[in-house]
């Protein structure tokens, strides 16, 4: 990286000649480079190298662990990592494990958690999160209203909201999409003008209206990907029961998903397949939105075309989330315990593993790409 | 308590409060999110009332439950109560044996 940015610098002051070379070394330099991130315990974000599959990089982050929570930056060159019992957020440079920016959420007298809840503007200029406040009065708590904090990613160290707005209770993992709306995962999905505060519905979860025959939605949505196919998925668990009397051995269990094209800010809510074994989360294949995985104590492979589950393969212990390489080749499963595990997207065979230094709990799986 | 008077704003609370008029419906979340929030099912049996869609084995799941205190009956809390339960433990499934009970008497 440093040599990059030398040549750079060559270029920007030097003669002609210099310029030349750096174009001559440009297709190299300029080649898309994936970093699969992660936290582990006791709270070390890690940079792993997707073309080697070794841990690159280990960054210290400050604070007690949080949830592991991870937000990317538009270029993949900075991360927002929760930590600090799920109140602090942490900015990191990748390339340097510098750290960049910090929110301290909380004050002596009002507690905030977030949830899991932390996204990035598509320009990269602001931080989101959502707060959950509550107030430390001398013999009891008060519960405030929860509310989106908008943070100037400038404001670096110490930064404080520049805005609040009010927000649903109970709102997990949420996204940006490409017109700068937050998307709000709690008991709907909805979406959030950043500037402005105004809300409206995506689409519905527990509000819906499917009629009397069926279950209403237990959705679960803990862990942020989807960043490989630009997408925001809000997994869900439904019955379809034969008559009102909702004879729960006789009705079709469905897994279904909300899923929110982050290019458009549009959803589509299909039930996909039929609900047979847990899966913690999905994600789609990059280039064939028909194909998802998902992972818990089994890898699995859907096409939602068809409905059906079309591969499935055991793991030695539960895993929470997975992510996919660019080109759709290599699906990585990782969260709970301290190992990834690497297989090959059309078989699910394992083709490798990459151990960690402490165990991932909650946090999240997210690939950061860089194209320079 | 028809013979109790209320003396302080607080205590007016609690008569409120227990007032059955006043107390607001308490309706099941659908949608689990959040901490102690969770009514599934998921550290003793599965969906299906069987052991197979249980995390597994358990060290894999212990620190997943504990930090965002998902089951805190079952697991500490290490969100809020006990954040230093687990800190000289970085791999549950390697140092399990470290890791103690919680005892509210400190012994």
């Amino acid at each position: 990286m440093k040599l990059t940015q030398m040549l750079k610098s060559t270029a920007l002051v030097g003669s002609l000649g210099a310029a030349a070379l750096l174009g001559a070394v440009a297709p190299a330099a300029q080649a898309a480079q994936e970093y699969l991130l992660t936290v582990t315990r006791p709270g070390h974000l890690q940079v792993i190298d997707m073309k080697t599959n070794q841990v690159e990089r280990t960054c210290e982050v400050p604070g007690n662990f949080g949830s592991g929570s991870i937000a990317l930056a538009p270029d993949g060159k900075s991360a927002y990592v929760l930590s600090n019992g799920m109140e602090d957020v942490y900015g990191f440079d990748i390339r340097s494990c510098d750290i960049t920016f910090h929110a301290a959420q909380s004050t002596k007298t009002l507690k905030v958690k977030t949830f899991q809840s932390v996204a990035v503007s598509p320009d990269g200029k602001e931080l989101y999160t959502v707060q959950n406040p509550f107030g430390l009065e001398r013999d009891r708590f008060t519960v405030e209203q929860p509310r989106l904090a908008v943070f100037n990613v400038a404001d670096g160290i110490g930064a404080q909201p520049v805005r609040t707005f009010p927000v649903d209770r109970r709102i997990t993992k949420i996204a940006t999409t490409v017109q700068g709306e937050v998307i709000l995962g709690g008991g709907d999905v909805k979406a959030i003008n950043p500037k402005t505060g105004e809300i409206r519905m995506v689409t519905p979860l527990q509000s819906w209206d499917k009629g009397p025959l069926w279950l209403p939605p237990d959705a679960f949505a803990m862990h942020s990907q989807g960043e490989q196919s630009n997408e925001y998925i809000m997994p869900y668990v439904t019955a379809e029961f034969t008559d009102e009397s909702w004879n729960f051995e006789t009705a079709e269990w469905w897994w279904g998903m909300s899923r929110v094209d982050l290019e458009t800010g549009e959803a589509e809510r299909v039930e996909m397949v039929p609900f047979e074994f847990i899966v913690f989360n999905f994600i789609s294949h990059p280039h064939d939105p028909n194909i998802l995985y998902g992972a818990f104590n089994t890898l699995s492979k859907h096409d939602i075309s068809k409905k059906e589950t079309v591969a499935v393969h055991e793991m030695p212990h539960t895993y929470y989330d997975l992510n996919i390489s660019a080109d759709g080749k290599t699906i990585y499963v990782g969260g709970a315990s301290s190992d990834i595990s690497i297989h090959d997207s059309d078989t699910l065979e394992k083709i490798g593993s990459i151990q960690l230094s402490g165990d991932m709990s909650t946090s999240d799986l997210r690939v950061a790409t860089i194209r320079d | 308590m028809k013979h109790l008077k209320s003396l302080n704003k607080k205590a007016q609370l609690i008569n409120k409060a227990i007032s059955p008029e006043e107390v607001e419906d308490v309706v099941a979340m659908q949608t689990v999110v959040g901490c102690t929030a969770t009514t599934d099912p998921g550290w003793e049996l599965d969906p299906f009332g069987g052991l197979g869609s249980l995390c597994q084995p358990m060290e894999s799941d212990l620190y997943g439950c504990a930090d965002a205190c998902w089951w805190p009956a079952q697991v500490p809390d290490t969100m809020n109560t006990y954040p230093d339960w687990n800190k000289d433990v970085a791999k549950a499934n390697e140092d399990w044996r470290k890791l103690d009970g919680i005892y509210e008497d400190g012994e």
